[in-house]
């Protein structure tokens, strides 16, 4: 564990001196948990990896304000302080293009979606899940990922995105509804193709 | 389906945001580098990691380092290695005194009468008058026959015969060690008061007349303007002679009769009753001092150092064009030199280099742009602005030297000649705008080696100062004037900088005639 601390270590003082061996090297241990957090929050990939790269660089800027020597795992903190960096990005991102996004809403498939009332949630995958939130609309998406899975309150996230906490709540409370019927279709169609 | 709380909903979620990995292939570090040299321009790779630092900061850096190294081998190595001969008197162990420590090793000439630095013993053959007597007793009480005093004694003599050249001697501070024999009366005075502080001691058997006399040929030798004070001696302490030898009288002509009472004997300097000053006795003591440096049979010895090699390292500013430039570049390497004539040398070496620059868009090539991830082939790129590049190369001068100025350790040279360019790589990085009015940039590297023979004219003077032993140090500034374009972008090359060199000329030969 201390090798890979110092390896690390290593690297970040390489790219503190803009070394590109270093910041390629680094790259491509974090770009895996970049992709990652980026994915559920866009549904385009070409803007998914615009935003990874947009956070990788905004990360390369602002190495020199992460102290490794503050942590005992180095990798953990600094994924953390990468986590934050991503998710501000996506904020970023959300925030300037929220002016013909927000007015979006489900695709129309997504909401012919009918509740057929049935089980096989437990036949989804991870993978089905998170595309499951992406199908959902940029300001429900970005809503539900704060809240969900960053763990960010309506007051947080209200003030990120510049919404009321109203207005944070209200598409909390879609995203989970359109989530709901995504995965329920989802199942059902697993259900009809995989009986049990 | 519909029985999908909230909670199992966002409890899914979390799992799958913990547990997906998304493909990744998608990402291309291409792309994110050519962000990144956009916007976060990397200085070349190559090079020494000093290079990147400021120059306002290791400029001063190597001349520090340059001058501790100079002054702790000139101060070290080369005062060991040093041959000056020892000075002569300081070999003379058997006269130094206990508390020799600060004694000032001249040598003295034994002949000059400004060197009669020591004891004048004189005495006499007449019985001592009575005052004389109590101060004699009172002496000869404190000093045992044949019995070492101590150097620090005090002595009073209240001495009638003492006074009556109305001169008081009160004191005799000896500072010496003093073996006095017993024979007759025998006091001691102070003769001559050094001006540096050394009063010296003498052995004084006199009867009242000769005591008066004496104390009188000496105040008068004083009045006459002999030298009563060494020049260059500083010693308190200054020459002990053995006294304990048998005391020999003679006449000094003014009636009083003298005895030096020592093994060794010194100038007298006295006072002639009708005439100057005279110096009588002899110099066998100084002599005894004086070293017996009988010059050998003379024979040259003739050595060769012809040849010198060098290690030598510095900086310098290269202009690409006219733009400034923020980085000093550097130069690290090995010299030889031969000395055709005495002052006529020829000189080369092998400098590994590594020369930064920046320099403006027109005067370069217009580079293409590698394909990137909007561009799948090589692209003609817009006008270049300014490039920042970087030559990783061997440098090898071929100069030939001429030292116009010297004196006993330092030449002064000037130094003329042309330098190949051999270029093992060049990193460039070029920047524009695009037509959005964006800031571009990219980076080219190019690692095939370039050979520019006699590129660069060299011009240089400065100063050689010899250590010792072979030695020297060499201080060069320099100016590099280019005879070529270089590199993929044609660029003419000026260099400004200062090379320092520590040298090493070897014994090829040596010869006697």
């Amino acid at each position: 564990m201390n090798n890979g601390n110092h390896h690390i270590s290593t690297l970040l003082a390489g790219c503190r001196q803009n070394d590109r061996a270093s910041q390629k090297e680094l790259y491509e241990f974090l770009k895996g948990y970049a992709m990652k957090i980026c994915y559920r929050y866009q549904h385009n990939q070409y803007q998914v990896e615009e935003i990874v790269n947009e956070g990788f660089t905004k990360f390369f800027k602002n190495i020199h304000q992460f102290d490794e020597n503050r942590h005992l795992e180095t990798s953990m903190a600094l994924k953390g302080w990468f986590k934050r960096i991503l998710v501000n990005t996506c904020i970023d991102y959300y925030r300037k293009n929220s002016s013909y996004l927000n007015g979006q809403t489900l695709s129309e498939e997504t909401e012919k979606i009918a509740d057929r009332g049935e089980t096989g949630i437990d036949k989804l995958s991870y993978k089905e899940i998170i595309e499951a939130i992406r199908l959902l609309s940029p300001a429900y998406r970005t809503v539900f990922n704060l809240f969900v899975i960053e763990g960010m309150s309506h007051e947080e996230i209200g003030k990120h995105l510049g919404i009321s906490v109203g207005a944070s709540k209200s598409n909390l409370s879609k995203a989970r509804e359109n989530l709901r019927k995504i995965l329920t279709k989802k199942a059902d169609v697993r259900t009809y193709v995989e009986p049990i | 389906m519909s029985n999908l709380s909230d909670k199992d909903i966002d409890r899914l979620s979390r799992e799958a945001a913990d547990s997906y990995e998304p493909d990744t292939v998608s990402l291309s570090w291409t792309r994110l580098e050519q962000k990144l040299v956009e916007q976060m321009p990397e200085r070349p790779p190559d090079g020494f990691q000093f290079g990147r630092i400021s120059p306002y900061v290791w400029g001063p850096a190597v001349v520090l380092i340059a001058g501790i190294s100079f002054y702790f081998i000139k101060t070290n190595i080369y005062s060991k290695l040093s041959t000056r001969s020892i000075d002569p008197v300081s070999q003379m162990n058997h006269v130094r005194q206990a508390d020799s420590n600060q004694s000032a090793t001249k040598n003295v000439p034994a002949d000059s009468l400004s060197t009669v630095k020591n004891a004048i013993a004189y005495g006499s053959d007449h019985a001592a008058t009575s005052g004389a007597s109590d101060a004699i007793s009172s002496t000869s009480s404190k000093a045992k026959n044949n019995s070492d005093e101590s150097a620090s004694s005090v002595l009073k003599i209240p001495g009638a015969g003492a006074r009556s050249a109305g001169r008081p001697v009160t004191k005799v501070e000896t500072g010496t060690k003093s073996s006095l024999n017993g024979r007759g009366s025998k006091a001691i005075i102070p003769s001559v008061v050094l001006s540096t502080g050394v009063v010296t001691s003498h052995e004084l058997s006199s009867g009242s007349g000769g005591s008066s006399a004496t104390q009188h040929a000496i105040e008068n030798a004083s009045a006459n303007g002999i030298e009563k004070s060494i020049p260059g001696i500083s010693s308190a302490s200054t020459t002990t002679a053995d006294l304990t030898g048998t005391a020999s009288s003679s006449n000094t002509g003014s009636g009083t009769t003298l005895h030096t009472a020592s093994v060794y004997s010194l100038p007298l300097i006295v006072a002639s009753a009708t005439g100057p000053a005279m110096i009588t006795g002899n110099d066998s003591l100084l002599n005894s001092l004086a070293v017996q440096k009988t010059p050998g049979p003379q024979k040259t010895v003739r050595i060769n150092r012809s040849l010198s090699i060098g290690f030598t390292f510095g900086a310098d500013y290269t202009d690409g064009g006219g733009i400034s430039n923020n980085q000093l570049s550097n130069n690290i390497g090995i010299t030889l030199g031969y000395y055709v004539t005495s002052k006529l040398s020829v000189n080369t070496g092998l400098i590994y280099s590594n020369k930064f620059y920046w320099a403006p868009g027109h005067d370069h090539d217009r580079p293409s742009v590698p394909p990137n991830g909007t561009n799948t082939t090589y692209a003609w790129a817009p006008d270049i602005e300014y490039v920042n590049g970087a030559f990783n190369m061997y440098e090898v001068p071929l100069t030939l030297r001429y030292d116009f100025a010297r004196n006993e350790k330092t030449r002064f040279f000037i130094n003329a000649g042309a330098s190949s360019y051999f270029l093992l790589k060049q990193t460039n990085i070029y920047f524009t705008h695009n037509g959005g009015g964006r800031p571009v940039a990219w980076l080219t590297k190019d690692e095939s080696p370039s050979n520019y023979w006699f590129g660069v004219g060299d011009l240089s003077f400065g100063l050689e100062t010899d250590l010792g032993k072979g030695f020297s140090f060499q201080a060069e500034p320099f100016f590099r004037i280019p005879f070529q374009k270089m590199g993929v972008e044609n660029l003419k090359m000026y260099s400004y900088g200062f090379m320092l060199s520590f040298r090493y000329a070897p014994v090829l030969s040596r010869s006697r005639k």
